[in-house]
């Protein structure tokens, strides 16, 4: 076990994803035999589904925008120390303030509408985050546990307004009116799904790489995330740093929730995120929580996504793959990283 | 509002209360060892779906719910090895994990057990009146006219509390969820307890997961059919301040606010969305956790990995 820890520290982050996603794509080759297909058809038909066509490639960055929002919500958060769990329920009230705005406000505030729009996922997202912040604060209740928690106060939300006073008249199934045109997130790569959101969320990795390592606020997020305890006594204050991480990751979660609203179903519907909050999070695991290996990952889910997808249309496999094959390399990281403490290095989680 | 103090509520508030307790009082043990189960989720769901796979391919629900305690006790014991012996990170373990669960069994569900579901009947698993324990007024309606699990889960209260604060073994747990350096040079095997710890709280976070898709819908698993009652446990285990009775009592409140859904009518005075119904248990957790706080009774070591300083 000695020996294999010390492969586990001399190997670098690259590597050990590398791996995982290997293991993974074996496991998914296993389980595609088992359910009686061809591996290596279902390879190329799945990279087909994933790359190398436009549309494929289109859908790939599509299913990789909400995950990219939400891991780099999660890297904000967890590099200041504050373990917010809470991306999806920050997504589901995120999606509920976008949609709010863009099928209520008319277009008579055609220009400002899909800006407005954004604003108030970011604004439902991080209040909602902050909410949880205030309690730790407050009242000692850790954000691990509530943010846990508040997810599923909010998917009931969301299911609740659907089914009651924000049902469309219109509507076939639990879900919303449609939001109107000025709202929404327009394509951006003709002959494909690709939405002004993917974009959106890129700049966000720009956005959260300047405030964490060019930006006082950044630094003191790391400081306190590195060691709570010489923060502290540096005279930082651990009260506004939690509450401005969460809210911060929140608003990154809301504009998930936006860009699915806006950029994908143009209206508000029950499970219309089917564990998206989650997976952003095991991107932003995998991905150590540096926000450009962030996008990287999210582009390799997103992938995985569109490819099975596919798998799923042409080869009847069940989607449910992709989810196995997403969350095996993140556990195999996990006991990688965790045999390297054995020398004293990895990214302890206090 | 009198049906809050019915027998039919808290009948139906002790039948809910089942799978919150079993779950709670296994993370009650795993949290005492020192670690966040936060695959908690995962574990109920496997139990739920292999409850049901059991009892189809054999035909007999018995058989099911020990299948899916035998697959959860397996897959606790792999989990423990992992982040008590690999020393992974308990939350990013968890994370993956549950997600792994989803996909899983969805993937079984959808490629395999649909094909052959027939329809099952709880069977020995159905409620079963004990025979002058149920005659006594009210007590013996809500307490003694359950499932045989739920009379299993009176069984394992006091044995767990009797173990954790009576015992040896017991003491040894809570040493290793307190100190756990200052038990490691005692000569605990730290790790091994914990490994133990945590193949007891998948077992019981499988029995949670069984007989919620056994006994309480009848034989039918539907995806991510948990939604959230693993979470939930962890809190009530908080809530109850890792003292089995309390834990129990928790889990009492969190039934009776589950079945609110069966009396909202005459509760509220009107009909109430289903979803607020389903939130509810959460928003009070939400409350419960903000109300206590993390206290001074919580184990110390509560969630970080055990390193031998002198290697």
């Amino acid at each position: 076990m000695l020996a294999r820890a010390r492969v586990g520290l001399r190997s670098p982050v690259v590597v050990s994803v590398g791996l995982g996603f290997a293991l993974s794509f074996l496991v998914g080759g296993v389980l595609i035999a088992l359910v009686g297909q061809n591996p290596a058809e279902a390879l190329r038909v799945g990279f087909e589904g994933a790359v190398t066509t436009k549309r494929g490639l289109g859908n790939s960055l599509v299913f990789a925008t909400p995950r990219l929002l939400v891991g780099l919500g999660a890297c904000v958060a967890i590099r200041s120390g504050v373990f917010n769990l809470g991306g999806e329920g920050q997504l589901q009230m995120g999606a509920v303030g976008a949609a709010l705005v863009a099928v209520l406000m008319g277009p008579m505030v055609a220009p400002l509408h899909l800006l407005l729009a954004l604003v108030a996922a970011a604004m439902f997202g991080g209040i909602w985050a902050g909410v949880a912040a205030l309690l730790q604060v407050q009242r000692g209740a850790s954000v691990l546990i509530t943010t846990l928690l508040m997810n599923f106060v909010a998917i009931f939300f969301v299911q609740y307004l659907v089914q009651g006073p924000f049902q469309g008249e219109t509507a076939a199934y639990n879900s919303s009116e449609r939001i109107h045109a000025s709202a929404e997130l327009p394509v951006i790569l003709p002959g494909t799904r690709l939405h002004l959101g993917f974009a959106l969320a890129v700049a966000a990795v720009v956005f959260t790489v300047v405030l964490l390592h060019r930006t006082t606020l950044g630094t003191e997020f790391r400081a306190a995330g590195f060691n709570p305890r010489a923060a502290l006594f540096s005279g930082l204050s651990p009260r506004r740093l939690v509450i401005s991480s969460m809210f911060i990751s929140g608003a990154l979660g809301g504009l998930a929730g936006a860009g699915e609203i806006l950029g994908v179903q143009y209206r508000l519907l029950q499970g219309f995120s089917a564990n998206i909050g989650f997976e952003g999070l095991a991107v932003a695991f995998l991905a150590g929580l540096s926000p450009v290996a962030t996008l990287v990952v999210a582009i390799l889910f997103g992938a995985l996504q569109s490819g099975v997808l596919q798998l799923q249309h042409e080869l009847g496999i069940p989607v449910s793959i992709a989810l196995i094959m997403e969350g095996l390399p993140i556990v195999c990281l996990a006991a990688a990283r965790g045999l390297s403490l054995l020398r004293g290095g990895g990214m302890g989680s206090g | 509002m009198t049906e809050l103090i019915g027998t039919f509520f808290w009948a139906s508030a002790v039948r809910l209360s089942a799978p919150m307790f079993l779950a709670a009082i296994g993370e009650t043990v795993v949290q005492r060892a020192g670690m966040f189960n936060i695959g908690i989720e995962g574990m109920m769901l496997v139990g739920a779906f292999a409850g049901v796979a059991g009892s189809t391919i054999t035909g007999n629900t018995v058989a099911g719910f020990g299948l899916a305690i035998v697959v959860t006790a397996i897959l606790g014991f792999l989990y423990g090895v992992l982040v008590a012996g690999f020393r992974a990170d308990q939350v990013v373990t968890g994370i993956g994990f549950n997600i792994v669960v989803i996909g899983a069994t969805s993937l079984l569900r959808s490629s395999w057990l649909s094909e052959r579901i027939v329809s099952l009947s709880p069977g020995i698993l159905a409620t079963h009146a004990i025979p002058g324990l149920s005659d006594i007024p009210f007590v013996g309606q809500v307490l003694f006219s359950q499932s045989p699990v739920v009379y299993v889960a009176y069984l394992i209260l006091p044995m767990t509390s009797f173990f954790l604060f009576r015992s040896r073994p017991g003491l040894l747990l809570r040493a290793v969820g307190e100190q756990a350096t200052a038990a490691d040079s005692a000569g605990v095997p730290v790790v091994w307890i914990r490994i133990a710890a945590m193949t007891f709280g998948g077992m019981m976070a499988g029995m949670a997961g069984a007989y919620l898709s056994i006994v309480a819908t009848s034989g039918v698993f539907i995806d991510n059919m948990t939604l959230g009652r693993g979470f939930l446990a962890i809190a009530i285990t908080i809530f109850g301040r890792w003292k089995p009775f309390r834990v129990a009592l928790a889990a009492l409140l969190f039934g009776a606010a589950e079945a609110l859904q069966f009396s909202s009518q005459a509760v509220f005075g009107g009909s109430v969305s289903p979803p607020v119904l389903l939130m509810i248990p959460f928003v009070l957790a939400i409350i419960a956790w903000a109300i206590m706080g993390r206290g001074s009774s919580a184990p110390e070591d509560l969630g970080r990995p055990f390193v031998r300083s002198s290697q």
